[in-house]
């Protein structure tokens, strides 16, 4: 039975909500490294999902669709911040402080974000979301194949080429600096 | 399996549901090839330096927002189309041309103004409004005496179905600069031209604010009754709230329905304030002089409606004394400045409400009154009655901490919390934390 502001309609979203929002908010925050503009992008995800919806129940796969959107978030958002910090450059010379806020707010998950983009900005951007999306999103290969609409053989090749090439980056470095040590 | 088909493979071994006989086949090499063996065992530690070492939750009340945010956007679609009902009377005939003027304004969409017939109609409702303005610029001073079901010692925009009746008293002074009080049972407020004044007697208690502090929330509308009819009129507009006019004899009747605004997700906050119910306001004006006669205002819950404020009378120019505007502190008590400066304690910044509202309940538990006046500035005041208060909740135990949920229009959240005092006394309530001023530490507002 619905209550006098309509929440009775919001119940089967707020189900959905509690089931995926810490998984979203994850996946937001380690593409952004905002804690802020993660929260924003999920709420738009899911303020979307049910302005598209006529009921819940239409959609197939709630995962993949929520997962699909809010990669998709995270790209435009990425796009918008490209242009918001070559903007803010060419007009006030002070480079985009994007995370600023929270990093004053939250300087754990901050340097935790940083810490592992340190690894993946070293490889092409199609390794790297690969390995975002195994091991810090927890997805399956076939469910990142159907996320990013690839075959699953080239989701796994990625994810490979991409864990090499870091291995090849940090193992040697500890060699070397084992080397130092040792001198 | 050689060493070629197991690097081609070997990803296999790092999905999360992988296939049972390829898995057999890659640890069968490896435990025959120590190249692979290593090769495997370097992309373990390569994955595990890749994730994450905290655990990183959605904040707690984003479902909330969203949700809030869904209902927000579908009432503000609602009052793109903000409905106004005429209501016919046996007096209809002789319905004051004002009246239908202000019906007129409400109803007449700006972007229609360039239509001449509509533009005089609706300057015409403009010199209405124009005349009650008028009216009102030349009282000199207004006296309303009126009752509210409240509580006598709490803040002036608690309300209460339950709650017995509490006489108030509205003075104001219109001479230049303008000057009111309210009595409220056990609270006054005074703004005597340049700062409000709020006295609580029975904590001994003084605070001193601009003159724009919200001690009088929503009973600040009574102090302008020349603005009364164009700030409803306004809020008709803006929300979603059904404008009725009667003429009854010389007096015209203005009634708003609105409905309660803010998150009732959790329903905690509804009917706590006027604003935050759904109700009826009923203005009635003296249809010669303008003037506001009178004001009742009910709660509706379902068909049942319940009167929580009336005024009894109204008097305009009759002599207020000017001491009426000035509180005499008792000796050794000051007024405390009402600053957003004193919020700076590090202990109650970056951290969840929750874990805010655990700190405070610590504090008192462990009689640690610095700790707790960090956050709630009436612990620091010396009178004897926040000392009895300290020594009733002194070593309390806490039960429970629940997690923090909004309601209505609190800017902040409210923590539910069990507590049991010394005295063996259970108590289950909702702590009022909010965290929105500019050091943004979480400030213990009330609810204990």
């Amino acid at each position: 039975m619905e209550d006098a502001n309509g929440r009775g309609r919001f119940k089967e979203l707020e189900k959905v909500i509690t089931e995926y929002q810490d998984q979203l908010f994850r996946f937001a925050f380690f593409r952004t490294g905002c804690l802020a503009d993660s929260q924003d992008i999920v709420q738009e995800v899911f303020v979307k999902f049910w302005r598209e919806q006529t009921t819940l129940s239409s959609v197939r796969n709630f995962r993949f669709y929520l997962f699909r959107s809010i990669s998709n978030a995270c790209i435009d958002y990425r796009r918008r911040n490209k242009r918001l910090k070559f903007d803010r450059l060419e007009q006030n010379k002070i480079p985009s402080g994007l995370n600023e806020k929270d990093a004053s707010e939250n300087l754990v998950l901050k340097e935790e974000y940083s810490r592992i983009e340190a690894f993946l900005i070293k490889l092409p951007s199609e390794q790297a979301e690969i390995i975002r999306l195994r091991i810090l999103d927890d997805l399956s290969f076939p469910e990142i194949a159907e996320i990013l609409s690839i075959p699953v053989t080239t989701v796994k090749s990625r994810f490979k080429y991409g864990i090499d090439k870091l291995k090849s980056k940090v193992f040697k470095s500890k060699e070397v600096n084992y080397e130092l040590q040792r001198i | 399996m050689n060493c070629r088909e197991f690097k081609a493979n070997m990803a296999e071994l790092f999905d999360k549901n992988p296939e049972e006989a390829m898995i057999t086949e890659l640890r069968d090499h490896m435990q025959q090839c120590p190249d692979c063996d290593e090769e495997y065992h370097q992309s373990l530690e390569m994955m595990t330096l890749l994730k994450p070492e905290i655990k990183l939750s959605a904040p707690s009340l984003l479902k909330q927002e969203i949700i809030n945010r869904l209902i927000k956007d579908e009432a503000k679609m609602k009052n793109q189309t903000t409905k106004v009902r005429w209501i016919h009377s046996r007096t209809a005939k002789v319905l004051s041309v004002a009246a239908v003027l202000i019906l007129a304004m409400i109803i007449v969409p700006i972007a229609f103004r360039n239509n001449p017939y509509l533009n005089s109609t609706v300057k015409a409702a403009d010199r209405y409004f124009e005349m009650s303005k008028s009216a009102s610029q030349m009282i000199k001073s207004m006296v309303i005496k009126l009752k509210v079901r409240t509580v006598a010692h709490d803040n002036f925009e608690l309300i209460g179905t339950d709650y017995q009746w509490v006489d108030h008293t509205i003075t104001k002074s219109f001479e230049n600069p303008g000057k009111w009080r309210i009595d409220k049972g056990e609270r006054v407020v005074v703004f005597d031209g340049v700062n409000q004044y709020l006295w609580m007697p029975n904590f001994d208690e003084g605070i001193k604010a601009g003159p724009k502090a919200g001690f009088i929330s929503w009973m600040r509308i009574l102090l302008d009754p020349q603005d009364i009819l164009s700030r409803e009129q306004k809020a008709a507009k803006e929300r979603n709230s059904k404008v009725t006019m009667d003429q009854n004899g010389d007096e015209t009747i203005m009634t708003i329905t609105s409905n309660a605004r803010g998150n009732f997700i959790n329903d905690y906050g509804k009917n706590k304030t006027i604003e935050e119910s759904d109700n009826r306001r009923e203005y009635t004006f003296d249809s010669n002089t303008k003037l506001l006669k009178g004001l009742k205002i009910y709660i509706l819950h379902g068909k049942k409606e319940t009167l929580i404020m009336e005024t009894e009378h109204i008097d305009y120019d009759i002599p207020v004394d000017p001491s009426l505007f000035v509180i005499n502190l008792p000796q050794g008590i000051e007024w405390k400045e009402l600053t957003t400066d004193k919020y700076s304690s590090e202990r109650f910044r970056n951290i969840t409400s929750k874990r805010a509202a655990e700190l405070f309940f610590q504090g008192i538990a462990n009689n640690d009154w610095k700790l707790v006046g960090e956050t709630c500035d009436f612990f620091n005041n010396p009178s004897e009655k926040v000392k009895k208060v300290k020594e009733e909740f002194g070593g309390l135990t806490v039960i429970k901490i629940g997690e923090p949920f909004k309601s209505g229009l609190y800017r902040g959240v409210f923590v539910p919390y069990e507590i049991k005092f010394k005295s063996g006394k259970v108590k289950k309530y909702n702590l009022a934390v909010r965290n929105d001023n500019p050091n943004k530490m979480w400030v213990v507002d009330g609810g204990f």
